[in-house]
């Protein structure tokens, strides 16, 4: 058995990231075999990766996983969801309130009947049709709301908030006077991120940041009713970009020195983080680290090609580098730290070529 | 002079509607971005990496080719919520040169986001194999396409060359758009009729 797909101990909780670089998907054990899920991305088979890294490690994820959560529904996150719900038959599933209003419903029906609409929309409309069918109902995610409990710990939404959700369905009406609808592209869906706080009995709190933006984070500090905790793990939110970052998160939310991690994003325009970015959250904290070493290089194509591509200024990437996987694992009791394995070409945030 | 016949699966169009597609159109006007709009999209059981191997039907011998239906889609029989069930099909681009074009480099491609004078897209590379992501100028478009563009939008984008009938050599860089669907007022309706049955079913009103 290699390291990777050695099964953490009952007694042990784990977090793990994974992303090649495009996609993210993160996977906890809460201990006593129950792990939940957050988005979720296909490997190279086409598999969802938590499905893939469930079966290394030997676990049947129809009965361990007690809850899935879609954080938002850009692409990067949700490839496979609809998939990973159905298979994952004991697990709640959780997403922002907001995508329970008749305004998304109804938009993410039309666009499915189109054949072809974004892939995030269709993938949410994927899992909520499955709960259909399987009379079960989603958890519905918004500032400062318990929506699990296990025998370990207790799983809180923090976000979105109310302002959030306003301005949402308020994208989603139909434009007054021509009574024409909005297209896919003009909802933007990280105001709805869904922050989840995990808090395990004993006091160890693991704070995913999916891709909220800084306004969300500045309501959710604001918000009073939420649970107070300090967590040790910290999901950077937006793959470690400026426009998500606020100091207040790191002196009010989580413990000093975290272990932080996050999934790198590439697209052709750009990449995230920016080198700005990674000094930043080393500024923050000695241990950090990336699911990718750095964005891929370009593809290899014949100098006609790229002599065209170049006049063009055209930038072009392959979509996927290698895959990699931070783990971070420790004792619900007796140990003082998380202990962090790096497989794939996963690598402390210091060694992230941006 | 043969005549090159492509097919494609479309990125991130599997288990899905499929429009249908005119019949096959003469080599000389499917370089024509309107009459490539109406050339066929249809279902087809080739794999993508079939086609990148160069082990593409013909488009005329493709399986599964849909009827003409209302918005171009495939109707497989109507479940009990109003919308309509999918049938499992991996949809193909059927995509064809004129004989004087001679492509070194062809994607089809998916538009993801829109900016100010770019666009950003994923490809699937038919040339080298495997998928890309790519930011392209708006300038490559033209007008009445970008008029017409939206995320989610499918495009063909063929680099190469050109030979017009004297013999001059000319490069290439093509983008055509193909239609996607978007949704009618019956769809809407029968996405509204799905939110409140939904809504219903879980308490939420």
């Amino acid at each position: 058995m290699t390291e990777r797909a050695k099964p953490p101990r009952p007694d042990e909780i784990e977090v793990s990231l994974f992303g090649p670089g495009y996609g993210e998907c993160a996977v906890a054990h809460v201990g006593w075999g129950e792990w939940i899920v957050l988005d979720s991305f296909l490997t190279s088979r086409r598999e969802p990766v938590a499905l893939q890294y469930f079966d290394d490690l030997g676990v049947d994820p129809a009965r361990a996983v007690r809850l899935i959560c879609a954080t938002h529904w850009h692409d990067d996150h949700m490839k496979g969801l609809g998939d990973l719900v159905s298979r994952c038959p004991e697990a709640d599933f959780c997403c922002a309130n907001a995508l329970g209003s008749r305004e998304f419903l109804s938009v993410a029906a039309a666009l499915a009947r189109t054949g072809f609409p974004d892939g995030g929309v269709r993938e949410i409309h994927a899992a909520l049709s499955h709960l259909d069918h399987t009379d079960s109902q989603p958890r519905w995610a918004t500032a400062s709301r318990r929506i699990h409990r296990s025998s370990t710990c207790e799983v809180w939404s923090l976000s979105p908030d109310d302002d959030a959700y306003t301005s949402f369905l308020t994208s989603l009406a139909p434009e007054p006077g021509t009574g024409q609808r909005p297209g896919i592209d003009a909802l933007t869906p990280n105001e709805l991120s869904v922050v989840l706080l995990v808090r395990f009995d004993g006091g160890i709190s693991c704070l995913f940041g999916a891709d909220l933006e800084r306004r969300g984070w500045t309501a959710l500090l604001r918000d009073d009713a939420r649970p107070r905790s300090k967590a040790s793990v910290f999901k950077v939110p937006h793959h470690g970009s400026g426009n998500a970052h606020l100091q207040e998160v790191w002196d009010e939310l989580l413990e000093r020195e975290p272990f932080a991690i996050l999934a790198p994003w590439r697209r052709g325009r750009g990449a995230l983080p920016k080198p700005e970015d990674v000094k930043r959250i080393l500024a923050h904290t000695p241990n950090a680290y990336a699911t990718a070493e750095a964005p891929a290089g370009p593809a290899p194509r014949n100098r006609w090609v790229k002599k065209r591509l170049k006049t063009l200024g055209a930038r072009i990437a392959p979509e996927s580098g290698s895959p990699g996987m931070i783990r971070l694992r420790r004792s619900l009791a007796g140990e003082d730290s998380w202990r962090v394995e790096l497989f794939g070409s996963a690598c402390h945030l210091k060694e992230f070529a941006a | 002079m043969s005549r090159r016949v492509r097919t494609a699966t479309i990125p991130e169009a599997q288990d899905s509607h499929v429009p249908t597609g005119a019949g096959d159109l003469p080599p000389s006007v499917l370089l024509n971005p309107r009459r490539m709009r109406a050339r066929a999209i249809r279902a087809d059981t080739l794999t993508a990496d079939a086609a990148q191997n160069g082990h593409a039907a013909d488009s005329t011998a493709a399986t599964g080719l849909i009827g003409n239906q209302p918005n171009g889609k495939l109707h497989n029989g109507a479940s009990g919520n109003g919308l309509t069930a999918v049938r499992r099909a991996v949809p193909a681009v059927s995509l064809e040169h004129s004989p004087s074009f001679y492509p070194k480099q062809e994607w089809v491609g998916r538009v993801t986001a829109i900016h100010k004078d770019e666009f950003d897209a994923r490809l699937h590379d038919l040339t080298g194999g495997g998928r890309d992501v790519a930011t392209i100028d708006l300038e490559e478009i033209g007008p009445e396409d970008r008029a017409r563009m939206h995320v989610g939008s499918l495009f063909h984008w063929m680099m190469g060359y050109e030979r017009s009938p004297s013999g001059t050599r000319s490069n290439v860089s093509r983008i055509v758009f193909l239609d996607s669907p978007r949704p009618t007022e019956r769809d809407w309706k029968a996405g509204e009729e799905w939110a409140d049955r939904l809504r219903a079913k879980w308490n939420l009103d």
